[in-house]
C-alpha cells in the first residue's frame, strides 16, 4: 500500500518546527514525503519561514534604530580598567597606603609645640578682634529688657516698673 | 613589612588573578559584542525600550559580579542570555509589570515594529501585505506565555538550536519543543486566520 497515501492529515505543529530546523531528526521521512506530494503544506511551509525570516529582520532593524537612540548603556558599567584589579590587590594596594599614611602621620605627631609656636601674629590679631566683637554682643543681650512677648516671665517684682521703661526687642 | 616582602605579595596576587580570568574581565569586548543582541532579546521580549535598556544593563553588571560562577560549559552569548531570561521572568512577575500590562497592551506597537521592514526588492502591495503578516505575528507573540514567547524569540530572532535554548532556560530539551510548537502552533492558526480572511 502507497505509504504516502495511508497519512490523511497534513503536517503539524511540531512536524512544521521540525522542518524549519535545518537539523532535522532522521525520523521525518514520512513528512517530508508528505511534503513533497501536499502543496497545501509546502505552501504553508514556505509562508511560514518567508513570514518568520522577515519577523527576524523587524526585530533586528527595531532594536538597532531604538539602540542608536538610546542612552549609553556602557557607560554606567565598570571600566576595563577597574575590572583589571582583582579584590586582593586591592586589599593589598590599601594595606600599602595604609603604612604609607601611617608613617608620616607619626612623624607629625612629634611636633605639634612647633605648629603652635608658628602662628602667625596677623590671624592672632584677627582672632582677638572677633572675640571682643562676641563679648560686646553678649553684653548688649545681657543689658536688653525683657521682651514684650516674654513678659509675664518676667520677675514679678519688676513687673510693676516694666510697664514705664522701654523695652528692647532685639531683631534678628 | 619590608619592601621586599610587599612585592612578593602582590605577585602573589597577580598570578592568582592571571589563574582566574574569564571572558568577562574585559568587559567592555564582552559589550560591545553582545549588547545588541541582548538589547535585541529583550526588546522583543518585553516591547518596553526603557526596560529593555535597563534589564541590558543589569545583564551586563550580573555577568561582571558573577563571572567568576561562568565554567565555559556554554557560549558566553548563551550565558548572558540565560542571566537575561532571569531578569525577564522576575521583571514580568512584578506586580507593577502586571498592571501597566493592563493599562497598556504593549509599550511598543506591533505595526511599529512590522513598520520597519525595508523589502526594497517588493511591491508596494507585498510590502504592505509582508508588514501586516509580521504585525499579526507580533500580535500573537506578545500574547504568549512569558516561557512560550521567549523559547520563540530565542528560537526564531536569535537562532539558537534547541540544545542551545535548554542550556538558556535551564529546561530538558522535550519541554523546550514543547513550548516552541505551541507558540508556533499559535502564529500558524493565525497565519491561517488571516489566509481565509483574504480568500
Amino acid at each position: 500500500m502507497n505509504r504516502i497515501a495511508e497519512r490523511c492529515t497534513h503536517l503539524s505543529a511540531e512536524e512544521m518546527g521540525e522542518l524549519l530546523d535545518q537539523n532535522q531528526p532522521a525520523d521525518m521521512t514520512s513528512a517530508r514525503l508528505h511534503l513533497a506530494t501536499c502543496t497545501e503544506c509546502a505552501a504553508e511551509l514556505d509562508g511560514l519561514r518567508d513570514t518568520l525570516a522577515l519577523f527576524r529582520e523587524s526585530a533586528s532593524t527595531f532594536a538597532s534604530q531604538q539602540l542608536a537612540g538610546s542612552r549609553t548603556i556602557r557607560g554606567e558599567l565598570p571600566t576595563s580598567r577597574r575590572i583589571a584589579v582583582s579584590p586582593q590587590l586591592i586589599w593589598a594596594a590599601a594595606a600599602l597606603v595604609a603604612v604609607g599614611v601611617a608613617l608620616p602621620l607619626r612623624h607629625h605627631e612629634q611636633r605639634p609645640a612647633v605648629t603652635a609656636r608658628t602662628t602667625t601674629a596677623g590671624s592672632a590679631a584677627k582672632t582677638g578682634e572677633s572675640d571682643q566683637a562676641l563679648m560686646e554682643d553678649i553684653d548688649r543681650d545681657l543689658s536688653a529688657g525683657v521682651p514684650e512677648s516674654l513678659q509675664p516671665l518676667a520677675s514679678p517684682a519688676a513687673s510693676s516698673n516694666a510697664e514705664n521703661q522701654p523695652t528692647t526687642i532685639r531683631k534678628n | 613589612m619590608t619592601p621586599e616582602h610587599i612585592q612578593t605579595f602582590s605577585t602573589a596576587l597577580t598570578m592568582q588573578h592571571e589563574r582566574a580570568a574569564t571572558p568577562f574581565d574585559d568587559l567592555d569586548s564582552v559589550v560591545a559584542l553582545y549588547q545588541p543582541r541582548i538589547f535585541r532579546f529583550l526588546l522583543a521580549n518585553l516591547r518596553d525600550r526603557d526596560a529593555a535598556e535597563t534589564l541590558t544593563q543589569e545583564t551586563f553588571l550580573r555577568a561582571w559580579t558573577s563571572r567568576t560562577s561562568f565554567r565555559a560549559d556554554c557560549s558566553v552569548s548563551t550565558w548572558l542570555l540565560r542571566i537575561a531570561l532571569n531578569l525577564v521572568r522576575d521583571h514580568t512577575r512584578t506586580n507593577r509589570f502586571r498592571f501597566w500590562k493592563k493599562a497598556a497592551a504593549a509599550a511598543v506597537d506591533a505595526d511599529e515594529i512590522a513598520s520597519t521592514l525595508s523589502s526594497q526588492d517588493a511591491g508596494p502591495e507585498t510590502r504592505m501585505l509582508a508588514r501586516e503578516q509580521v504585525a499579526r505575528v507580533w500580535q500573537v507573540v506578545g500574547r504568549l506565555s512569558e516561557r512560550q514567547r521567549s523559547v520563540f524569540l530565542l528560537r526564531f530572532v536569535e537562532e539558537l538550536e534547541i540544545p542551545e535554548i535548554a542550556q538558556a532556560t535551564g529546561m530538558p530539551v522535550g519541554t523546550v519543543k514543547s513550548h516552541l510548537y505551541r507558540a508556533l502552533a499559535a502564529v500558524r492558526t493565525q497565519s491561517a486566520g488571516a489566509a481565509k480572511e483574504a480568500r
